[in-house]
């Protein structure tokens, strides 16, 4: 060994070095007085940290797991809170279209699933021998508005009397 | 028959068991607290953080596989709370600080319990050199000090402090030979 025993040090004390470098540190260490007092230094601080470190104040340790449980609650409950803002809107959405799928399926509904026909169109079917006349379609929204204009005469001060 | 550490984990993670989770904290919760303690130097901190790395352990214990002991995982949780904790507390510092960073080290220095007064006379040149060593540990990186206090204090081989850490063995010896020599140093000065 060439070098200084530098990080081998501590592991040397501890008897944590493979076999073959233990024995390469043994050696150096006979030949080299600077890393035998290094070594000395190394092992007095390591006894004196072991023999003297120092305890904390000790906490009372019923106290101490009785938070530890509060703490896990509060936790468990902040994520479900966090967590239900979200779920609302979903279950919300479900809802409807369970709501949605039960109405399509009910007894009398129309086969196959098909939507109900807007009112619109049933009144412009009960009408249809009317729609067969290409110009009366043609005129359509015409009609449509002679009618509100109807509604209006309806409306006039003479006719409220 | 006792259960080992490693199944009442197992159990919490399977089956959320809280007499499991209540048995792991009556066990560890001392060593925990007091190697939360070696690293912040704080009382209050060691508490927090050390409740912390059990409520951590309730939310992950599916996710331990049971190749390592229980203490080597649990202890990686807890050393790494305690080390982005004091990082997060010198950065805090310095930013307000400024050029006055050592007031983080003095910070923690001041928090640290001097020997007691009432100790026998053949040990209180111990205690003394003690007490300097302890100060001097307020110097260290918090990797430097949280591999000496694993050593020291948990009486942990090289090989497991890499593991607790997440380096390599070689980084420990570093780690470890670095320590040692700044609180060699640092003994000599004073």
């Amino acid at each position: 060994m060439t070098r200084h025993a530098e990080t081998e040090l501590v592991p040397y004390l501890r008897g944590e070095l493979h076999a073959e470098e233990q024995e390469v540190v043994s050696r150096h260490l006979q030949e080299c007085a600077t890393c035998r007092l290094s070594l000395e230094e190394t092992r007095g601080l390591l006894e004196a940290l072991r023999a003297e470190w120092p305890a904390p104040p000790e906490p009372d340790w019923r106290r101490y797991r009785a938070e530890l449980r509060g703490k896990l609650v509060e936790r468990s409950t902040r994520r479900w809170s966090w967590r239900v803002p979200r779920l609302v809107p979903i279950a919300a959405t479900a809802a409807v279209a369970a709501l949605a799928l039960v109405l399509m399926l009910r007894p009398g509904a129309p086969p196959n699933g098909e939507d109900f026909p807007p009112f619109q169109e049933v009144a412009i079917g009960s009408h249809l021998d009317l729609l067969r006349d290409y110009p009366v379609v043609e005129n359509l929204d015409l009609l449509e508005d002679l009618d509100v204009v109807q509604d209006l005469d309806a409306l006039s001060p003479s006719s409220a009397g | 028959m006792e259960l080992s550490d490693e199944v009442l984990c197992q159990r919490v993670g399977a089956q959320r068991d809280e007499d499991a989770f209540e048995r792991l904290v009556e066990r560890h919760q001392s060593r925990a607290y007091r190697l939360a303690w070696s690293i912040l130097g704080d009382a209050d901190e060691a508490k927090d953080l050390s409740q912390e790395a059990f409520l951590r352990v309730f939310e992950r214990a599916s996710s331990f596989d049971g190749r390592s002991k229980f203490s080597t995982w649990f202890h990686r949780i807890l050393v790494n709370l305690c080390l982005d904790h004091r990082r997060g507390r010198q950065s805090w510092l310095r930013r307000w600080l400024g050029s006055e960073a050592d007031a983080s080290r003095d910070d923690v220095l001041e928090r640290q319990p001097g020997p007691p007064e009432d100790d026998p006379p053949a040990r209180v040149a111990r205690k003394q050199l003690m007490n300097k060593a302890w100060q001097a540990l307020g110097h260290l990186s918090p990797q430097q000090r949280a591999a000496l206090v694993l050593q020291v204090e948990e009486d942990l081989s090289a090989k497991e402090i890499a593991a607790v850490l997440d380096c390599s063995e070689a980084t420990v010896r570093v780690h470890l030979h670095r320590g040692v020599s700044a609180l060699r140093r640092i003994m000599k000065e004073e």
